[in-house]
């Protein structure tokens, strides 16, 4: 399959610049992009789900060119957006079978068709007489990523998806996305870096509008390599560890407390180095533009 | 296939509207009572017809309108509708002037009913077809537009309801003719045929400035 090409994307609100030249080439898979709040995460999906236009740059997939084939991009695109909510006043079924009919679904066999396959594979189809107005937010949230994958969508785009699902539904999902990833491209962006780390085969890192891509999670947690340590501390030793270490996280035993602390130089006598994880390379990457 | 597609997406149109989709229908139907109980009132039988049916019923296809955009517009919806590969005339324009034409038929179904509620010979004139038709299809347009501009439901019907209160104060005069009430609150000054002209030409500007804006879809993400 073709590879979505992003070239040189800019865009601007007033002063605010969100995205600075963002570049990425993405194939079949999924592909995470992972940025803090203010990033620019949320402005380069609705660019590629056509709904915001880049003040410059272009992007394309095979032949068909964002600029100009706005139309055919929406033909073939499924997008959940960080915010999402429709028809309070229609049950789960109904508004479904009516995106279906916007997303050009011809025939009303097939709509239901796609309808219950789609409520099925968000475990909503007990649901599917009950009233959107209703729903939880997970639920509505499912709602949103079962009306994305209506039309069997060749691009798929989730913007914050798992934000206020349950621990059994994030994993339900993320198994649901690996499998979607087979044949089509998937574009996830979040700030939990453990969605990514369950999912994606490549990633982007985004800060202030500014993307760098990495073609495996690896290559990403390798920036990390060398500064990352684990050291064993008694309580009081670490309730006395100074502003200035920076403690990723830790696990506390009986006796004493683990810590990992990213440091540019061994952070103390017992410190071991030790292998960084995604977070750990992510952390320092950000740390390393400021 | 086409055509049963298009029902059931209507029917969905209308449950979304929820209880706005009934607040017109009952309005005729309280005003087509008022029509039976002032049957006996001395005077030209189609002008109680024309006063009950010529300000509150064409007035509230606003209810409609402003529903049929609510889902799309509001902020929490947009961003998804606004993705979908619908034909921005067909879920635009085309939409709104179908919804117009079903209020229309309910609005002369409850028309008939109150000529045949008065009881007595009601005479007809051509006015008293096309001056209604134009003037809901001008609140249609009007609120077409404002939906579009402001994408809030409630500002549209504060804007239907600020506009026919001037319409009726000054009776047009201030707005070159185009004056939707004319049918039931008339000024003497006008034509009906000069308002109709009109209110055709106004709605025809306004339907084309909102599905204009409507079709830019940059233009509804701001
Ligand atoms: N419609 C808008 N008008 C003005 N500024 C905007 C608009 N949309 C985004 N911005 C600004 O652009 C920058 C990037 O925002 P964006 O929503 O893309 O970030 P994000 O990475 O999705 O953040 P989050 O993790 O909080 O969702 C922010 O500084 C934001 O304030
Ligand atoms: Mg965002």
């Amino acid at each position: 399959m073709d590879k979505l090409i992003i070239q040189s994307v800019d865009k601007s609100f007033g002063r605010i610049r969100a995205l600075r030249q963002a570049s990425l080439e993405i194939s079949t898979g999924i592909f995470g992009l992972l940025g803090e709040n203010g990033a620019g995460k949320t402005t380069l999906m609705r660019i590629i789900a056509t709904v915001l236009k880049p003040d410059a740059g272009e992007i394309t997939l095979g032949d068909i060119k964002w600029s100009r084939d706005s139309h055919k991009v929406r033909q073939i695109l499924g997008y959940l957006p960080q915010e999402f909510g429709a028809f309070k006043n229609v049950t789960a079924e109904e508004c479904l079978k009516y995106i279906a009919q916007l997303k050009g679904i011809r025939g009303s066999e097939e709509c239901l068709l796609q309808t219950e396959r789609v409520l099925k594979e968000v475990n909503l189809l007990e649901a599917k007489d009950r009233k959107v107005g209703g729903f939880s937010g997970g639920m509505r949230r499912r709602l949103g990523i079962a009306q994305a994958l209506l039309n069997d969508p060749e691009l798929i785009i989730v913007d914050e998806p798992t934000a206020g699902l349950d621990p059994a539904e994030r994993i339900r999902f993320r198994n649901l996305l690996r499998q979607l990833g087979k044949n089509r491209i998937v574009i996830l962006s979040t700030h939990i870096v453990e969605d990514i780390e369950a999912t994606c085969q490549s990633l982007a890192v985004i800060k202030n509008g500014t993307s760098v891509q990495f073609s495996s999670q690896q290559e990403l947690s390798a920036i990390a390599e060398g500064k990352v340590w684990t050291w064993k501390l008694s309580n009081a030793d670490y309730n006395s560890l100074g502003k200035d270490v920076h403690v990723v996280s830790s696990k506390i035993h009986k006796e004493y407390v683990e810590a990992r602390i990213i440091a540019g130089v061994k952070p103390g006598p017992e410190a071991e180095e030790t292998e960084p994880t995604i977070e750990e390379g992510y952390l320092v990457w950000n740390m390393e533009q400021e | 296939m086409e055509h049963g597609t298009r029902i059931k997406e209507g029917l969905v149109d209308i449950k979304g509207m929820g209880a706005f989709f009934y607040i017109p229908i009952g309005i005729m139907a309280v005003n087509a009572v008022y029509c039976y109980l002032t049957r006996g009132r001395y005077g030209v039988p189609i002008e109680i017809v024309r006063e009950s049916y010529g300000i509150f019923p064409i007035i509230c296809i606003s209810f409609w309108i402003s529903c049929l955009f609510e889902d799309l517009l509001n902020s929490e919806g947009r961003e998804m509708l606004l993705s979908m590969p619908y034909k921005n005339l067909e879920y635009g324009l085309k939409r709104v002037i179908r919804y117009t034409l079903l209020y229309i038929i309910i609005f002369y179904i409850f028309f008939a009913l109150a000529v045949l509620m008065i009881g007595r010979n009601v005479v007809m004139e051509a006015q008293d077809i096309y001056l209604p038709v134009l003037s809901i299809f001008f609140y249609s347009a009007f609120n077409f537009l404002i939906a579009v501009i402001t994408r809030n439901s409630v500002t549209v019907m504060t804007a239907a309801g600020i506009l026919s209160m001037f319409m009726y104060l000054t009776r047009g005069s201030a707005s070159l003719c185009i004056y939707p009430l004319q049918w039931g609150n008339p000024n003497p000054f006008f034509t009906p045929y000069a308002v109709g002209i009109a209110l055709f030409t106004a709605t025809l500007a306004l339907y084309a400035a909102a599905q204009m804006l409507f079709s830019n879809r940059d233009f509804l993400m701001r």
